[in-house]
């Protein structure tokens, strides 16, 4: 796979922070390496929150990157904050019910209802499971197996509906062209 | 002036006294010597083992006298002595810690740790004494400096307020709270044995006479001695609101306050053992 | 502490070896524990939070106590009383609690009092920018307090070495009674990335050397020794300490003669031993015509735009202070020893520039690239520098 730069970033309470964290865990405990630095908007309180993760077959030399390989935005503010700052060639993965996207050039842009996946398994904090499974199904960036332990080492609450969460990303992510 | 002590008790009491840093740096007619002997009395008949005992203090004329006791002393930076003290104490609660330091260094430059270590009641006894000025640099004001008087650096009268001392530490929760002279030897003594009893944060204020005050103010120590010694009212229940030091009326003295609240100390090692399951 | 519990049921409560993907703040804090520390005292401030928070969680579980004092000055000053009761001590902060913290640094160093202060570095001066990285407290770490005296400070550019040089910052404090400083930066800090614990028994600890004489035979300051043994209080030795300067008994003195004794034992304790606790990581400068200098976050960034040198054929590599004090200049000199030029990337207005002048000016061409505070240099900037150096 090489090194993939991801950037995720959405509305406090998101579960942005988690997302890269379950990444990046789930990352070096197969043995890759991984890094994340997190930003927030200047406002804590009803702001954003950005993960930036860099998973990597090799030892990451610089943990700091300006433009992403893979974007996931959650809101329409962090999507335009954003959207122009993906590399050419790159990806925008962004909520299908909070963001109405623009018509960016050489990046491919893929819709996903993480929100009403979350809902409709009746647990609304878990839509960035829903993301992780289906980011992870469409980008093959780890085993399943490797991102559902990394999900085990971060979640501690709720972990059999986050699972079933992830489970219905992955299944999302199969009815899209890669 | 070389410390002089009746021959009966000389031993026992040299037995705490580093003898080879003698005569000492104090000048004639000034109180803190007297609370070093008291001190050393106190220690000795404290029951507690004298390797137990730490003196701790700031920078100042009082923050000399750990450097003529013979237990572990530290004579630390100016004003931090309250929290090298809590320090030495958390990490070994089996000590008795001890802070020996002014007015200045306690109540101005140290005044937020003083605060503090009384809200938090952190469990160090502190001897204040007040000698109304900075004695060791000449003689500038300080906090306890009373209105109207003239120092090196009030040279038209001092027109701030000083703090009152036992009613400050009482508002801030002290455990226990004493104001006592040099005159007042048992009763410092006594007063002494009494605070290192206390679970929690002790302050016993020392009101003492200082030769370079005096001289400014046109009360060498002697005369204040003789103030002290017919101007002093003992009353353990007074209100502690209205006796700030004034030489115009009389001074209140008296173990004021006790309470019983449980120290920093011991809630912290009631914390880990909640947290480690009973340890 | 009489009262901890027993040191087992604590061992069963450090990080257990193995693999774990933790912030650099937090791996420090963990790192603390390993390495003994059971006290810490400190003041909220930004970017190192994390630090305090984790103890106040972890240090009950492991029999120890965490005080939040009213500022850094009583922080500072508590953990050196904690050190001479015996018990390894720790504070945190960042800028303008290090400011604050220099008379306490002072005092410890004065006193020889083993403390550890992690500054993590935000952008300065004063307040600043709170959330954003800066490398400007370099030269107050090692100047900060007044008059003469030697620290130690590691330069921490990994989450692995907020990690490993924080229990090595604890040995060195205890190893030669000297406040120890790491000194990341706050994306070295705040990053989260993999941290390797390896097993107990591979990790060496340091503890205090004890006197052997009976008390009445002790000296506290005892001159005969570069590092005087160090009693604790109440051990019976019923000894003297005081910060003004003192003889070996630790009375106060004004003789020129003991000043001269203690000034010069305390910067020689560091300066006799500076190769043995100065650190530093050299990467393909072996036929290097041009060697970048960096450290903290910077040194990563360093590390990637010498690497693109390198592919474009230029003969670039990094030198990296692990120690910034003391300064392992002997490991640069081997590193520039065929002439190479020298540039210094620093999230300063030109620090360490300034030492390595010291001891290259007139040997080597030294080039500065100076980086205001609030954000670090891409690999781009700094490749730029390279080729500008390498090709004018």
């Amino acid at each position: 796979m090489g090194e993939l730069k991801l950037r995720i970033i959405g509305a406090g309470g998101h579960g942005i922070l988690l997302a890269g964290n379950i990444i990046g865990t789930a990352s070096i405990l197969s043995g890759r390496d991984a890094v994340m630095t997190i930003a927030y908007s200047p406002a804590q309180r009803g702001g954003w929150s950005r993960a930036d993760v860099i998973v990597s077959d090799e030892r990451i030399d610089f943990p700091i990157f300006d433009n992403p390989d893979v974007l996931i935005a959650t809101t329409q503010e962090t999507y335009e904050l954003e959207v122009d700052n993906v590399i050419q060639g790159g990806i925008v993965i962004y909520e299908r019910d909070l963001v109405s996207p623009r018509n960016v050039p050489y990046i491919k842009q893929v819709p996903i209802p993480a929100f009403e996946t979350a809902i409709k398994l009746g647990f609304r904090m878990s839509a960035n499971m829903v993301i992780l499974g289906f980011v992870n199904e469409f980008l093959k960036i780890l085993s399943h197996e490797a991102m559902i332990n990394g999900i085990k080492a971060r979640v501690k609450r709720r972990l059999d509906v986050n699972i079933k969460a992830y489970e219905m990303g992955v299944a999302l992510a199969r009815g899209v062209e890669p | 002036m070389s410390l002089r002590v009746p021959h009966s008790r000389t031993d026992p009491l040299k037995s705490l006294l580093r003898m080879e840093r003698f005569p000492h740096i104090w000048c004639p007619g000034c109180g803190i010597g007297v609370v070093v002997k008291c001190f050393v009395e106190a220690a000795l008949q404290s029951g507690i083992p004298v390797e137990k005992h730490v003196v701790v203090s700031g920078i100042g004329c009082t923050s000399r006298a750990p450097g003529y006791i013979k237990v572990d002393g530290f004579h630390v930076i100016h004003g931090r002595a309250i929290p090298f003290a809590i320090g030495l104490k958390t990490a070994r609660p089996d000590l008795e810690v001890t802070v020996i330091a002014g007015d200045g260094d306690l109540l101005a430059i140290g005044g937020n740790h003083f605060l503090h270590a009384t809200r938090r009641n952190d469990d160090i006894n502190v001897i204040l004494v007040n000698n109304f000025i900075y004695g060791m640099t000449g003689g500038q004001y300080g906090p306890t400096t009373l209105e109207g008087a003239l120092t090196t650096t009030s040279p038209y009268g001092f027109v701030e307020g000083a703090f009152n001392v036992p009613y400050l530490a009482s508002a801030l929760g002290a455990n226990f709270v004493a104001r006592w002279t040099p005159l007042h030897t048992k009763e410092l003594t006594n007063t002494m044995l009494e605070m290192f009893k206390v679970d929690g944060f002790a302050i016993i204020e020392v009101v003492s006479p200082c030769l370079i005050y005096g001289e400014l103010n046109n009360m060498p120590p002697l005369d204040m001695m003789k103030w002290l010694k017919d101007n002093t009212i003992i009353d353990h229940n007074a209100d502690l609101s209205k006796i700030d030091v004034n030489f115009k009326k009389p001074l209140v003295l008296g173990n004021f306050v006790r309470r019983y609240r449980p120290s920093h100390q011991t809630r912290l090692k009631e914390l880990v053992k909640k947290v480690v399951g009973g340890g | 502490m009489s009262e901890r519990v027993s040191l087992l049921r604590a061992e069963e409560a450090l990080l257990k070896p193995g693999v774990y993907f933790m912030q650099g703040n937090i791996a420090a804090a963990e790192a603390a524990l390993v390495a003994g520390c059971r006290f810490f005292a400190g003041y909220p401030i930004t970017p190192s939070n994390e630090i305090a928070e984790h103890m106040s969680r972890r240090l009950p579980q492991v029999g120890g106590y965490f005080i939040q004092f009213e500022d850094e000055i009583a922080s500072v000053i508590a953990i050196s009383g904690a050190a001479y009761a015996g018990v390894k001590s720790m504070t945190a902060t960042s800028g303008p609690g290090f400011s604050l913290m220099q008379e306490g640094i002072g005092m410890a160093a004065m006193i020889e009092a083993p403390i550890v202060i992690i500054n993590v570095q935000r952008g300065g001066p004063s307040t600043g920018l709170p959330t954003l990285v800066g490398q400007g407290d370099v030269m107050q770490a090692k100047w900060g307090s007044h008059g003469d005296y030697e620290i130690v400070a590691y330069l921490p550019s990994s989450v692995q070495e907020m990690f490993d040089l924080t229990i090595q910052a604890f040995n060195t404090a205890w190893t030669y009674r000297v406040p120890v400083i790491v000194l990341p930066d706050q994306r070295v800090g705040q990053m989260i990335e993999k941290l390797s614990v390896p097993d107990y028994n591979e990790i060496p600890i340091a503890g205090r050397i004890a006197p052997e004489e009976p008390p009445e035979e002790f000296l506290p300051f005892n001159s005969k020794y570069l590092v005087p043994p160090m009693a604790f209080a109440g051990e019976g030795y019923r000894f003297h300490v005081t910060s003004l300067t003192h003889d070996e008994r630790g009375y106060p003195s004004t003789s020129h003669k003991i000043s001269t004794q203690l000034v010069t034992r305390l910067i020689r304790k560091i300066r006799d031993n500076e190769k043995a606790i100065g650190r530093y990581e050299s990467v393909l400068t072996d036929d290097a015509n041009l060697v970048v200098v960096a450290y903290g976050i910077t040194a990563r960034s360093a590390l990637k735009a010498v690497k693109e040198a390198r592919k474009e054929g230029l003969k670039v590599g990094l030198f990296r202070p692990v120690t910034a004090w003391p300064f392992p200049y002997w490991g640069l000199k081997e590193a520039v020893d065929r002439g190479a030029d020298i540039v210094v990337v620093e999230i300063n207005m030109g620090q360490m520039v300034r030492v390595i002048r010291e001891h290259f000016a007139n040997i080597v061409n030294i080039h500065s690239m100076t980086w205001a505070p609030g954000d670090v240099p891409r690999p781009h900037d700094i490749l730029v520098k390279i080729k500008e150096v390498y090709e004018g």
